[in-house]
């Protein structure tokens, strides 16, 4: 199990590796010139050429990479173009905010489309199934972005008790949270529901109500349990999804966190910052998946010990 | 199931002697499922009694209604099925009468797994895969009897030693998937147990398992009757079973009961057709004694069939296999390294001549599925000579190969997986016409495909029909057109008929006898089942632990074993004749595995001549 584990990790290498030549290829061939910007606008030509000279911009490309690496393995991130931040503290403030959001969104999502899902299921065919299973497709069809101005002008405007944009106060998490959840809500009340039916469908279920349990024991010890296991799975992908795919929320929310940086940094060609955002999210998607598949260890007893 | 249940208050009857102790009385039940197409009637006025003390088998085949009145009874039926009419009465142990047909949900849960019991017949699905063996058996005990964690897991241990299970600290520690069938079915009936109910429903306890472990478990369920007189209703198909443990039979057809009796005198005079027809697929062991070709399976209005032609033994044989191993690599440790091998086929040697049958029989994991499915490379073989009229097949690269698979040929178990559900019949039998470019296009294939399909008994029109359409032994039937297609020399059929009705299965065999007359095929086949090996083989395989422990001619192989291992294979076959019922007393051993330390190798098998063709291994 252990060994297992690391060698998952040192698996995620040359994945780690591959991205960053990927990444590194695609942020050169963006037009524009970051030298100018680091310079300033009104910077004069030979400040330009004196500023891609610091930043080592006039070398070989292979040579930028290598630089780039170097610095990376060494935990330098490098400076932002825009603000001469370095690039680590950057992120580190943007990335609390981000967790925070998705910590939120995931909790109450995944509790509200378990419970949705096992609802619908166990009333399948019956109103209350379609009911719930309407309420799911559309929670799916919305774009978040229309969700999120519906809650700030009819929610936190007429209310104000909850704030349109920024993160201040925990309360502010709310919206955004909500705005970001219903899809991942939505999509879990689904797969719940079809994973729930499958485990009911077997053997061991009918064994269960066999000895007499209880409507609860059978449901949630016997039949619940097992289907987890895919619902694991689901989850953890979904939890990728709201730690980087949080980018059009945090625009309509004003949210300072890691996809508001993105967009920030794509915007001023701040290539530092971008090529680092990238990486994070890939070894933060990486990181998930292999947890998942950990816990999945855990959770099924016959893919134990292998 | 809500609103028909108040009207359903029908008569009590006039106090019946037979049935005035009776634990539980089930009549006139009908019982009806809401479907698409209308409303399917599953019960017919069934009626019937268990004692308290007494094993009565419900017999019939698939969809005869038995499993529909067992979960009747249980209260288990799905959401769409209503009882129409009927009562399923049941003395508690309070001494209360009670219809269990129109208990409220919950004086019904209350009632099963303290007084009513289930076993069910898939040992291998049938227990949760996530939860500890322990945990699943205390926690009816918790519920129903109110026990401490301490108690339970006493009673726990206490019942898993009465179902005969060694090391019960070890077992309810572990989950299912650790255990063997056996012992998983033995932890089944020791939960149904735990709460020792007053009756106790089998549904078809033993089907899935070997006969050795069969034996043993018939053997579980009968002395735990006697100890706990409790009644038992034992649903079965396997008319050898039933003769073996009822002492009524009740035997079911389409829905209705059409004949009960007492065992003796149902096997002695069966009065209805459908109880005679049943009683005559039963393959009787010994039934084959004195004759040395197969003889197919006599059906009733058809004149007695010829036996098989004889085999010419002085021919070159067909197949010849020599020291064949396949070794299946056991990874374990923090390392995942490979430290132990299944040897799951151990320097294995026959030979199959043209137009001949070999029989390879012994229990799971003694390697015989491995070989049949090494011989096409289904399964990688480590070393070893093939070799296929005279040519080698171990020295083939895999184009050559290919071409050859047009002589070699398999028909598999499950006749449902075997078939793509999504391709037309026609198609499915085509494929190995246009893979090996006998034809060029699907229409060129359907004169061909219709001629096959004729071939074993179905229409040309079926072609065009898809897998679903089509009943269990019909699917078999396809899977050997399919089989076919190539005309190979050699079919290698995999359990093939184990999943099949009696009848059923009796008409597969003669339809596979058939064709061995007319296409001079030779069959491998690949069965636990010793009592139709009996009708179809020539000659006959025993494996153990990855090795053939005997080999010789049927007839010698059956009438003397030489083997200590055959002769308990023959020994725990289910004789059809509650006249013969034998207190056998079965050792309780757990078989032993052909799992060895990574390169060991065991001392080469060495084999004694005991009459013609007849070898049997030098255990040493």
């Amino acid at each position: 199990m252990l060994i297992h584990g690391l060698k998952r990790l040192l698996g995620m290498i040359p994945v780690l590796f591959t991205v960053s030549i990927l990444v590194f290829a695609f942020i050169k061939l963006m037009p524009g010139d970051p030298a100018r910007i680091y310079a300033g606008a009104d910077a004069s030509l030979e400040a330009v050429e004196a500023a891609r000279h610091t930043l080592g911009l006039d070398r070989p490309l292979p040579m930028q990479y290598f630089d780039w690496l170097a610095s990376l393995a060494q935990g330098d991130l490098g400076v932002t173009y825009r603000t001469r931040q370095p690039v680590s503290e950057v992120i580190g403030a943007s990335f609390m905010p981000s967790l925070w959001l998705a910590l939120a969104s995931f909790c109450w999502s995944a509790l509200a489309g378990i419970a949705l899902g096992v609802f619908a299921a166990r009333r399948r065919g019956r109103w209350q199934d379609y009911g719930a299973m309407g309420l799911a497709v559309s929670g799916i069809s919305l774009p978040p972005f229309w969700l999120g101005l519906l809650l700030i002008q009819f929610v936190a405007v007429p209310f104000g008790v909850f704030a349109t944009s920024g993160f201040e106060r925990p309360l502010d998490l709310v919206l955004p949270a909500i705005t970001l959840g219903s899809a991942v809500a939505a999509v879990m009340a689904r797969f719940t529901r079809s994973a729930y039916l499958e485990a009911a469908n077997e053997d061991y279920v009918r064994t269960a109500r066999a000895k007499g349990l209880t409507q609860r024991m059978v449901v949630w010890k016997h039949t619940m349990r097992n289907a987890l296991i895919p619902i694991v799975t689901m989850l953890g992908l979904q939890f990728g999804f709201l730690l980087s795919g949080s980018i059009v929320i945090e625009t309509v929310f004003s949210w300072p966190g890691l996809g508001w940086l993105l967009i920030e940094s794509i915007k001023s060609q701040d290539q530092p910052v971008v090529q680092s955002l990238v990486l994070l999210f890939v070894t933060m998607f990486l990181v998930i998946n292999l947890a998942v598949d950990l816990l999945y260890g855990v959770i099924n007893p016959t893919v134990r010990h292998t | 199931m809500q609103s028909t249940m108040s009207q359903l208050h029908s008569p009590t009857t006039e106090s019946n002697p037979a049935t005035a102790d009776a634990l539980l009385e089930i009549e006139g039940l009908s019982v009806s499922f809401g479907g698409d197409h209308g409303d399917v009637q599953a019960l017919e006025g069934v009626g019937f009694a268990v004692r308290p003390g007494e094993i009565v088998a419900l017999v019939g085949e698939s969809g005869s209604g038995k499993s529909v009145t067992s979960l009747a009874t249980m209260g288990l039926l799905p959401d769409n099925a209503r009882r129409t009419s009927g009562t399923i009465r049941y003395r508690s142990a309070s001494g209360e009468c009670v219809d269990l047909g129109a208990l409220t949900d919950q004086a019904h849960r209350r009632l099963r797994g303290s007084e009513l019991g289930m076993i069910f017949q898939e040992p291998m699905t049938s227990l949760n895969p996530v939860l500890r063996v322990g945990d699943q058996l205390t926690e009816a005990a918790r519920l129903h009897l109110g026990l401490d964690p301490r108690a339970a897991r006493a009673r726990a241990l206490e019942t898993l030693g009465r179902v005969r299970i060694p090391a019960a600290e070890r077992v309810f520690a572990t989950y299912p998937h650790e255990l063997s069938g056996g012992m998983r079915q033995r932890v089944m009936i020791a939960m149904a147990l735990m709460c020792r109910p007053r009756l106790l429903i089998a549904d078809e306890p033993t089907t899935a398992l070997d006969v050795t472990v069969q034996a043993h478990i018939l053997e579980i369920l009968r002395d735990l009757q006697r100890q706990f007189s409790i009644g038992v209703l034992f649903i079965t198909h396997d008319m050898g079973v039933v003769a073996e443990i009822a002492d009524r039979v009740v035997v079911m057809q389409a829905g209705r009961v059409v004949e009960q009796n007492e065992v003796g005198a149902l096997f002695a005079a069966p009065r209805h057709p459908y109880t005679r027809k049943l009683l005559a697929a039963v393959p009787r062991l010994g039934e084959m004694r004195g004759t040395f070709s197969p003889v197919p399976f006599p059906m009733p209005g058809e004149p007695p069939s010829e036996p098989q032609p004889a085999v010419d033994y002085t021919q070159p044989p067909l197949l010849e296999v020599e020291a064949l191993q396949v070794r299946f690599p056991i990874r374990a440790g923090w390392l995942g390294r490979v430290t132990r091998e299944i040897q799951a086929v151990d320097r294995v040697g026959l030979s199959l001549w043209p137009g001949e049958t070999l029989a390879l029989v012994g229990e799971s994991g003694s390697g015989k599925s491995t070989l049949g499915r090494s011989l096409l490379r289904l399964a990688p073989s480590l070393d070893g000579r093939v070799s296929l009229d005279g040519k080698r097949l171990d020295e083939l690269d895999e184009a050559g190969f290919r071409a050859m698979r047009r002589e070699l040929q398999m028909v598999f178990q499950d006749p449902y997986a075997s078939l793509n559900p999504r391709l037309t019949v026609g198609f499915s039998i085509a494929e190995p016409l246009l893979i090996q470019r006998r034809v060029a296009s699907l229409r060129e294939a359907l004169p061909q495909v219709e001629r096959l399909l004729e071939q074993v008994g179905l229409s040309p029109a079926h072609a065009r029909r898809y897998p679903h359409e089509f009943s269990g032994g019909q699917r078999q039937r396809i899977a050997i057109a399919r089989a076919l297609a190539l005309s190979p020399k050699l079919i290698v059929a995999d359990e093939a008929v184990s999943a099949l009705d009696v009848s059923v299965k009796a008409q597969v065999i003669n339809l596979m006898m058939a064709l061995q007359r007319r296409l001079r095929l030779a069959w491998l086949f690949i069965s636990h089942d010793m009592a139709v090996v009996e009708r179809v083989a020539h000659r006959v395989a025993v494996m153990q632990l990855g090795r053939i422990v005997e080999i010789g001619p049927r007839e010698a192989l059956f009438r003397t074993p030489q083997h200590p291992y055959t002769r308990r294979l023959l020994d725990a076959v289910p004789i059809a004749d509650p006249s013969q019922r034998r207190g056998r007393r079965l050792d309780d051993e757990e078989p032993r595995s052909a799992l060895f330390p990574k390169g060991y190798q065991r001392p080469a098998p060495s084999y004694r001549e005991v009459g013609e063709r007849h070898w049997v291994l030098e255990d040493g």
